[in-house]
């Protein structure tokens, strides 16, 4: 395709003949999917044609929530004033509200609560009558949709009434206490966020970045960077450099100043707001780069990053730590670089220094598995497929994100990113141009100092318009298989689930604490501490245990901390972690059996699997049953063969009919023989299906 | 309910038991004759015989009905602190046990320590282990199972891991006779796959109640509790029901 035609396609400059060659040749050009598979240094989802990705969708159904989407997506012409019932005011706390959702059955719940006590301290008088806490028998429920939640708490539908429950909700906990589906179900009318730290330390350092990021102390230089990565020969990330990175800094330089509105009344003032911008794409998207913007003297306030998300296979051992890393410049591309992926080629959490001060900072990814991972494939789900594929042991956050929040010197407000696949043409539908819309729109919001679960409202707007349309056009396929090209059908499809995907990790009510045009920037001061704080993390340390968690991966506790109590999780502990409480041996018995037994009822399995193409039944008679006891029948002397049968995979039967002496069949032999092959058939589908379940079943808590 | 007992139900016939390793490695693909021979040893009158596997018969049946009330009960159950479960439920106490014992789990505080003190907790953990070792050996060795009405040998069965049969019967004897070896198989066999089953529903109940709460240890923790939350289930299930007065 040319690249005049492509560029006028995406600018909807195109006559109709133009337009119908366009689609044409777009339906033989694959669709690029963002993500590299570290251990093969394949793309993560290959690419597939239009047509194809068009037939997979067309089986999707609506999602749960429709009439709350369509009730959202109604509200695109009245701007985004309307998620939050009117007069509340979003930018005020104590119009808007404040709540903080724990998983109601969590025993650790107490001590994360305690570790966010500075931050709880600050919101309470900030929100007022409007400052909520669920927990215990309030909070979240282990697989309760939003749609129960609500109920049970008498919240309705529609636009957020912050007196039935606030606007800004942040949720506590890990993905499998919380599921991602409730934080998205959720996020269509409030403004959410999550945290989910693997130390109680970690939990602190964030609240504390919180609570000093809104000391009046911390006045950031209003300075945002936009870092992208285009690997050579890489379609999806030179895609994103040239029509996501590229116009969202030439657009956001084009808007400033950006004016704010201060004070109330008669003291209302318009203060413009302007920025230094800067670009680092191709070469200069270095990890190296990188890990200065992140640690080192050229931290911004705001960050964008657009790139591929290192994703893993279920069970490598970098996947908890490094997927959704970020792909660096570094990698030469698909043609000039195959097999497993270094870690010099990406940025992880591991990269990030100990002393790295990101305090104040609002750090946007687009990448898949930005934020993090779901346990299931999300897209075979789409696909219709009866069994999803399992991507991961569990749902979890990524790495980068949870230490970018939670660094002892001082951690960054929110991150935002994506869970899951992103999708690298959502920004880029033929026919209506480069799609940046949305993220323009968040990032001239949080260049004016709202608060970051309000600038991410255009994504839930979004995705609730995406879907709204994707549902209605759904529904007219039934009727018209030709009502939409399956490219365009792809592309809503696409940009319906990016857009459902991002997730908001911080407290939703943080925002940038950048310097006035009439205030001096500052050095971002170190977080530190108060006596208490240490006090209580050193008390429910000491009741907690001091075991260090596997969902950092082989993260240890800093050794300059004095003290660093943590968390201990489900499926985690291994035995070598539990050895002073004096169960290490029986515990490494109920793993070393089970352990085991699967490797063998794999290897029976996968044994059974080749040879199964027939069943056997086989007849013998002796008149020494010791002598086949010993030697088996196929050994023994003074054995005879009197019936066989031999039934094909395919339906083809043998059969060896047994006979007298004089040429007769032998009836009664012949009607045992067949009630022996009766039971061996029944035995058979028992047996494997019985085999099979356990197998499954074990391997589910491995 | 005990290990012993638990035994007998799961395995009726009493072949199943798992035998002594020797020098030489079972293992599939194994030579048949490699293989153990469960002997199942009967009266030496056909018609005894057969009321005998009747009634055994029956019980793999029940024991399959039993395992399969207990996967529901524990596909309801694991929320720690919702034991308020219906008086009138016959498996209260079962339920009520293995929720206290999940809430227990839960607690950082009492991390493991039931486990380490506890004999009882001892023996229900080792009774899980043998039950494992014992569907290990019994799934991945080829079955073959000789019939004897006394001291006479009927027929000998050899299933292979693939289910393929071979039969091999004594000449001369009459299908009354026979016909003891074929339901003596179909016990045995049965009895067999209820033991995978037991296994299988006690994983899945672990797995299950791991979706719904966060247990410190996790699946090496719950394994031993709901292997005895299931074991109770049955034996209160086995129980025979209580006599009424009526009038």
């Amino acid at each position: 395709m040319s690249d005049d035609l492509d560029e006028r396609a995406l600018s909807g400059d195109l006559s109709d003949e133009e337009k119908q060659a366009f689609y044409e040749k777009l339906q033989n050009e694959p669709i690029y999917f963002n993500g590299i598979n570290g251990a093969t240094g394949e793309y993560g989802l290959p690419p597939m044609s239009g047509d194809d990705l068009a037939s997979i969708i067309k089986g999707e159904r609506p999602p749960e929530n429709i009439s709350e989407l369509k009730a959202k997506s109604s509200q695109k012409g009245a701007g985004v004033s309307a998620p939050i019932k009117p007069p509340n005011d979003p930018a005020r706390l104590d119009e808007a509200g404040w709540a903080i959702v724990f998983p109601a059955l969590s025993p650790i719940v107490p001590a994360v609560k305690e570790a966010l006590a500075d931050l709880l301290k600050l919101r309470q008088p900030q929100a007022g009558p409007r400052f909520k806490i669920f927990e215990g028998p309030e909070g979240y429920r282990p697989n309760e949709t939003k749609a129960q939640f609500c109920a049970r708490h008498k919240i309705g539908d529609g636009p957020a009434d912050p007196e039935q429950m606030p606007y800004y909700v942040l949720l506590v906990g890990s993905p499998e206490e919380i599921p991602y589906r409730f934080q998205y179900q959720l996020d269509v009318m409030r403004g959410v966020g999550r945290i989910h730290f693997d130390t109680l330390q970690e939990y602190a350092n964030y609240a504390e970045s919180v609570v000093m990021s809104e000391s009046g102390r911390v006045k950031l230089p209003r300075q945002a960077c936009f870092f992208g990565v285009a690997n050579p020969d890489d379609k999806a990330t030179e895609q994103s450099v040239k029509y996501l990175v590229a116009p969202l800094y030439e657009r956001l330089k084009k808007l400033q100043p950006f004016s704010r509105w201060m004070g109330d009344g008669d003291q209302r003032t318009e203060v413009k707001l302007d920025w230094t911008l800067e670009t680092f794409v191709r070469e200069q998207a270095s990890k190296a780069q990188l890990g200065s913007l992140l640690a080192g003297p050229q931290r911004p306030s705001l960050l964008f990053t657009a790139s591929h998300g290192m994703e893993f296979p279920l069970g490598d051992a970098r996947q908890i730590r490094h997927q959704g890393a970020l792909l660096c410049q570094d990698w030469p591309g698909p043609n000039a670089y195959r097999g497993k992926i270094p870690e010099s080629f990406y940025f992880s959490g591991d990269d990030l220094t100990q002393d790295a001060n990101l305090l104040g900072s609002v750090i946007v990814h687009f990448a898949c598995f930005g934020a993090g991972t779901p346990h299931l494939d999300e897209f075979a789900r789409q696909a219709g497929k009866k069994e999803r594929e399992i991507l991961a042991a569990r749902n979890f956050i990524a790495n980068l994100p949870q230490r970018l929040l939670s660094r002892p010197r001082g951690g960054a407000l929110a991150v935002i990113g994506h869970v899951e696949r992103a999708w690298g043409y959502s920004f880029l539908l033929p026919g209506a141009g480069a799609q940046i819309g949305v993220f323009e729109s968040m990032f001239r919001e949080l260049m004016m100092g709202d608060r970051v679960g309000w600038a991410t409202e255009h994504f839930n707007l979004r995705y609730a318009d995406l879907a709204t349309n994707l549902s209605d056009v759904l529904g007219e396929l039934e009727y018209d298989p030709s009502y939409i090209n399956p490219y365009d059908l792809a592309g809503m499809w696409t940009a319906n689930n990016d857009a459902r995907g991002y997730v908001l990790l911080g407290d939703p009510a943080a925002r940038i604490p950048f310097a006035l045009p009439n205030e001096t920037t500052a050095e971002r001061p170190s977080i530190t501490l108060s006596v208490e704080t240490r006090a209580r993390l050193e008390k429910l340390g000491a009741t907690l245990g001091t075991t260090q968690t596997a969902t950092s991966g082989e993260r240890t506790a800093p050794k300059q901390e004095a003290f660093s109590p943590t968390i201990t999780e489900p499926a985690s502990v291994q035995p070598e972690d539990v050895e002073t409480l004096g169960v290490r041996e029986q515990i490494g018995d109920l793993k070393d059996s089970i352990q085991k037994f699967a490797n063998e009822l794999a290897a029976a399995l996968s044994k059974t699997a080749k040879e199964i193409a027939t069943l056997e039944v086989k007849t013998f008679t002796t008149e020494d049953m010791d002598a086949v006891s010993q030697a088996g029948a196929g050994n023994a002397l003074n054995v005879k063969l009197r019936a066989l049968t031999r039934i094909a995979f395919n339906g083809n039967t043998e059969v060896y009919v047994p006979e007298r002496a004089g040429g007769q069949v032998d009836r009664d032999l012949w009607q045992l023989h067949l009630d022996m092959v009766r039971q061996a058939q029944a035995n058979r589908a028992q047996f494997l299906q019985a085999v099979a379940e356990m197998a499954a079943n074990l391997l589910k808590i491995l | 309910m005990s290990e012993t007992a638990l035994q007998a139900r799961l395995d009726p016939l009493g072949i199943w038991a798992a035998p002594q390793e020797t020098a030489v490695a079972f293992g599939i693909g194994s030579t048949e004759t490699r293989m153990p021979i469960r002997r199942i040893p009967l009266p030496s009158s056909s018609d005894e015989a057969q009321a005998f596997l009747k009634a055994k018969a029956e019980a793999v049946a029940l024991t399959h009905q039993y395992l399969d009330r207990a996967a529901q009960e524990l596909a309801l159950i694991g929320l720690p602190g919702q034991v308020s479960f219906s008086a009138t439920d016959e498996l209260l106490t079962q339920k009520n046990s293995l929720s206290t014992t999940i809430g227990e789990l839960c607690s950082p505080v009492s991390y493991g320590i039931k486990f380490k003190s506890d004999p009882e907790e001892r023996e229900t953990q080792q009774g899980w282990l043998e039950l494992v070792e014992q569907v290990r050996q019994a799934v991945t060795r080829y079955a073959r199972v000789r019939t004897d009405l006394g001291s006479v040998p009927i027929g000998l069965t050899t299933v292979t891991w693939q289910g393929d049969f071979q039969t091999t019967w004594t000449t001369g004897l009459g299908p009354d006779e026979m016909q003891v070896h074929l339901d003596a198989v179909h016990v045995a066999l049965s009895s067999r796959i209820e033991m995978v089953r037991m296994v299988s529903v006690v994983a899945a109940g672990v797995a299950n109640i791991l979706l719904k709460v966060a247990v410190p240890g996790g699946q090496l923790m719950l394994l031993p509790a709901v292997y005895k939350f299931v074991r109770d289930v049955m034996q209160q299930l086995f129980k025979p029901p209580q006599q009424t007065l009526e009038g």
